[in-house]
């Protein structure tokens, strides 16, 4: 059963990171730098996780979330260390980003999808 | 004879040598019976005038026998009334035969030059060895005169001086007479007497003196009534004769040829209120014997107005005015001069007394009244009237110094405080002099009393002020000093000796040149000479105390002009601000740190997407080993990352200057701003701030860069902050060259910032950031650090916007190498 990753950041090499690194068969990852194409693919195709950037153009991550699906589990991903998990996110992840954090997410998930 | 025997002790000399004269030389001799042997051969008459008188008169004898008994009898009783006389007269007697030189000398005479009878001897030699050498020539000169001649006739009156057995000499008055003379007419008997007139002589000396001394008063009083123009009058009742002294003559400018004064027409000369006066005076002296003296007003004869006193004594003879007697005298100078004086002691408030110690009375002028504040009708004139003025804290002192100055222990000059009845306590000036009489008691004291109320206050305000000033100055935190306008020292405070350890006695009245190093003095002569024309300096210096001790202060030099409006002078304060400085270097420390941790969350989050990048390609290096395209995408994004760190990175070295090292070098103002753009776009770009940059100018500023870019990041980090929340958020970094200094903008998409803000907008710790996000010091120590850099920076008023405009001295072209 496939996993599909939302990743929204507005640094570019980081989305192509995101995607080299964890798309395959079973993960589906869709990379957006703009956040307001971001929020319309999550209602036209909601995704299992998504993992948002907290600084963004014209925007932070908090508010992008805000105006997501409340169901859908949240990551803020950050470079800012003073940055604490705001209200609607499962956890804060530091960057530079500790990948095996995420593989961890994405197995959980499998594993969710698999006993479901 | 009878009428001589009569007189007894009134006989005088003449008498007595009449008398001599008429003697036979026999019962002289036998009546002297003193006078020794040889003397009597002379006396007795010869055997052959007795045989010859016998001889002719054989038949007459008994008649003769008879008559010279009788004769005898007769002398004797002539000689006994002599003896009376002479007894009486006290004077001398003497017979000399110029002959052979013999002398008879009378018991008196022996006596008169204080010898024994007998220790003569009968000599002329006992009499001329006695007379005064000054006397010798004249007196036998005198003597020759009538001995050798009888054309001179007989007789010979001197005074002379000579000398007795002490060894004094007496004065003499010494009669001669010739009694007998030979065929050739010169003497051959002389009598004489000798008179003691030393003390008659003494009293003429005395009564020559005293005539003399008189004489010379009248002179002067002449002269001095001349020059003190007193002329006398004299106005005779009985005779009804009015008389003038010259004087009052050359008063009325008119002489006895000229003017005959009666009473009527001196009367007409005075002016009217004058003639009024004097006309009832007149009367009521020539009537009822009242004497008078009166200042007044006249004319002269020639018509020129005058000033005169004029006194009258009356003479009275059965109490009735027969005389009137005065003095007339012109007083115009001294009325003049008088006026003068008063209008001069009245306009200096100056009182006049004067203090009888004698009987207590007190005499005040007029403005006595006034500085004391009494009416003339209730003084009474008495010492207590002064007295009672006096308050108690005065009282005991005024009165002390009084009787010091009456027992002539110091002047009296001194200042006491009074009561008065309206215008409150007043403090007095006093000063006197005491007149005294020939044995030295005070007669009277003149004085004069000013009234030194203001002057006494003001010198207890300037006491005041001086204490005050003194306690304020020697406890400031630094030295106080002052200057004069030729910079020498007039005043130390006491923290001086601490500072530069020495006394103000090795300070005062020395300038700089003389208490400063030389190399110390060159370095602070530019700032003296600034002071002394009359620029307020301040600077700041580091400074060794006399006791080692490293200071940092401040030296604030502040000119105070003098009465003339130039500088004179200046008052130096030294601020010690070494604890001040250590505390600045602390906030500008604190401060960066501030700004530092406010800005590392956006740098973190700026460093780590880079890290996230370098982190994310280089974990897909092997995935990617055989996908070259792949491989050298991700080492180019792991190279770019790196870049943009080592970027930021390098903008925090540049941030974070500690500032210490104060090198100053050209830089070009665009450079500068390219710099710390990387910094300030971290910045503007996590607020969505729009950085615009417009550099207009290569110009270069003379700076430290460090120091600089802190300002310019500090400058256009508060532009974002005030426009980040702002719906249009822009700023603008603009440079250009107006020919004379490099000028820098920051504009931002504010609207301005208020007047009552901009004015506090340098001040340490204002901020209008909300609590926690700013420490108010940015703009403080930025203008601080332009200050250093003689560069200003302002807010331009007139902006739409809000702009700060910073202005540098452009570096000339020959130094912009």
């Amino acid at each position: 059963m496939q996993v599909k990753i939302f990743f929204l950041d507005d640094e570019p090499d980081l989305c192509e990171i995101f995607l080299d690194e964890f798309s395959s068969e079973v993960i589906q990852v869709s990379a957006f730098t703009d956040p307001k194409v971001a929020i319309a693919e999550v209602f036209s195709c909601p995704p299992d996780v998504i993992f948002i950037d907290y600084r963004l153009p014209n925007t932070t991550g908090d508010l992008v979330a805000n105006n997501l699906p409340p169901h859908i589990p949240k990551y803020l991903v950050t470079g800012d260390s003073l940055v604490s998990a705001p209200k609607g996110f499962e956890a804060v992840l530091a960057k530079p980003i500790d990948m095996e954090k995420i593989w961890n997410i994405i197995k959980g998930l499998q594993m969710k999808k698999k006993s479901a | 004879m009878s009428t001589n025997s009569n007189k007894k002790s009134e006989a005088t000399m003449d008498d007595v040598l009449a008398l001599i004269s008429d003697l036979k030389v026999g019962s002289f001799s036998k009546q002297l019976n003193q006078t020794p042997d040889p003397k009597l051969k002379d006396l007795v008459y010869s055997r052959n005038d007795v045989t010859k008188i016998l001889a002719a008169q054989t038949a007459q004898a008994e008649i003769d026998i008879t008559e010279r008994k009788n004769a005898e009898k007769e002398k004797e009783t002539i000689l006994k009334r002599l003896n009376y006389a002479l007894d009486a007269s006290g004077d001398g007697i003497w017979d000399w035969t110029p002959a052979d030189g013999q002398t008879v000398y009378s018991k008196a005479w022996i006596e008169m030059i204080g010898h024994e009878v007998g220790e003569l001897a009968c000599l002329a030699s006992e009499w001329s060895d006695r007379l005064h050498p000054d006397d010798i020539e004249w007196v036998f000169a005198a003597i020759n005169k009538v001995t050798q001649t009888p054309q001179n006739g007989d007789t010979l009156s001197h005074e002379y001086r000579f000398k007795n057995k002490a060894g004094d000499y007496l004065w003499i008055l010494n009669k001669v007479k010739v009694v007998e003379r030979n065929e050739k007419g010169e003497a051959s008997r002389v009598v004489g007497t000798h008179t003691d007139i030393t003390e008659r002589k003494a009293s003429e000396k005395l009564l020559s003196e005293i005539e003399e001394r008189v004489r010379r008063s009248n002179q002067l009083l002449e002269s001095s009534q001349a020059i003190a123009r007193v002329g006398g009058w004299e106005l005779d009742l009985t005779a009804e004769k009015l008389y003038w002294t010259a004087e009052t003559y050359r008063i009325h400018e008119t002489s006895p040829e000229e003017f005959n004064p009666t009473v009527d027409a001196g009367l007409d000369y005075f002016l009217p209120e004058s003639k009024r006066q004097i006309s009832e005076a007149l009367e009521l002296a020539m009537t009822k014997g009242v004497g008078y003296d009166l200042y007044l007003e006249t004319y002269t004869t020639k018509g020129r107005k005058i000033n005169v006193r004029t006194t009258c004594a009356v003479t009275l003879v059965d109490e009735k005015p027969t005389k009137l007697t005065g003095i007339f005298q012109d007083i115009t100078e001294l009325t003049r001069l008088q006026d003068e004086n008063r209008f001069i002691l009245d306009g200096l408030g100056i009182g006049l007394w004067k203090f009888n110690p004698v009987d207590q009375s007190l005499f005040w002028d007029q403005s006595m009244y006034q500085l004391f504040d009494i009416k003339e009708s209730d003084f009474s004139g008495h010492y207590q009237a002064w007295e009672r003025t006096l308050t108690p804290e005065s009282k005991a002192k005024a009165i002390e110094e009084l009787g010091q100055a009456m027992r002539g222990e110091k002047e009296f000059d001194t200042v006491f405080e009074i009561n008065t009845n309206t215008r409150g306590n007043r403090f007095i000036s006093g000063r006197g002099k005491v007149i005294r009489d020939k044995n030295g008691n005070p007669t009277i004291m003149y004085g004069m009393n000013t009234d030194v109320t203001m002057a006494r206050i003001q010198e207890l305000q300037v006491i005041a002020l001086k204490n005050q000033l003194e306690l304020i100055s020697d406890n400031m935190p630094g030295p106080v000093s002052q200057v004069d306008r030729h910079g020498r020292y007039i005043y130390v405070s006491k923290m001086y000796f601490e500072y530069f350890g020495k006394t103000p006695e090795q300070i005062l009245g020395k300038t700089h040149r003389e208490l400063l190093s030389s190399n110390v003095f060159l370095q602070a002569e530019p700032n003296i000479k600034r002071a002394l024309s009359g620029e307020r300096v301040h600077h700041e210096m580091p400074l060794v105390t006399a006791g080692g001790k490293k200071l940092f202060v401040q030296i604030n030099m502040i000119p105070f002009l003098g009465q003339d409006g130039k500088p004179d002078g200046f008052i130096t304060v030294v601020h010690d601000i070494t604890a001040l400085k250590e505390a600045e270097a602390k906030l500008i420390h604190r401060s960066k740190l501030a700004s530092l941790g406010e800005m590392s969350a956006g740098i973190a989050h700026e460093i780590n997407n880079p890290l996230a990048i370098i982190d994310g390609s280089a974990s897909l290096l092997l995935k990617f080993a055989n996908d070259p395209e792949k491989l050298n995408s991700k080492v180019q994004s792991i190279r770019m990352a790196v870049t943009r760190i080592s970027k930021i990175v390098s903008g925090l070295k540049k941030f974070s200057g500690s500032g210490e090292k104060t090198v100053y070098t050209n830089q070009s103002i665009s450079g500068l701003l390219n710099d710390i753009l990387t910094l300030i776009e971290v910045k503007s770009g996590r607020e969505n701030v729009a950085i615009k940059l417009e550099t207009k100018t290569n110009a270069q500023i003379f700076c430290n860069s460090i120091e600089i870019e802190q300002v310019l990041i500090n400058l256009i980090s508060n532009a974002i902050d005030a426009v980040k929340s702002l719906p249009e958020k822009w700023v603008n970094v603009a440079t250009h060259d107006d020919g004379k200094s490099v000028v820098l903008r920051v504009t931002d998409s504010g609207t301005g910032i208020p007047k009552n803000i901009r004015e506090k907008l340098f001040d340490p710790f204002f901020t209008t950031k909300p609590t926690g996000e700013g420490t108010g010091l940015g703009l403080s120590i930025s203008k601080g650090i332009l200050d250093e850099h003689k560069a200003s920076i302002s807010v331009l008023a007139n902006s739409p916007n809000t702009c700060f405009e910073i202005r540098f001295n452009k570096v000339e072209v020959a130094n912009a190498s």
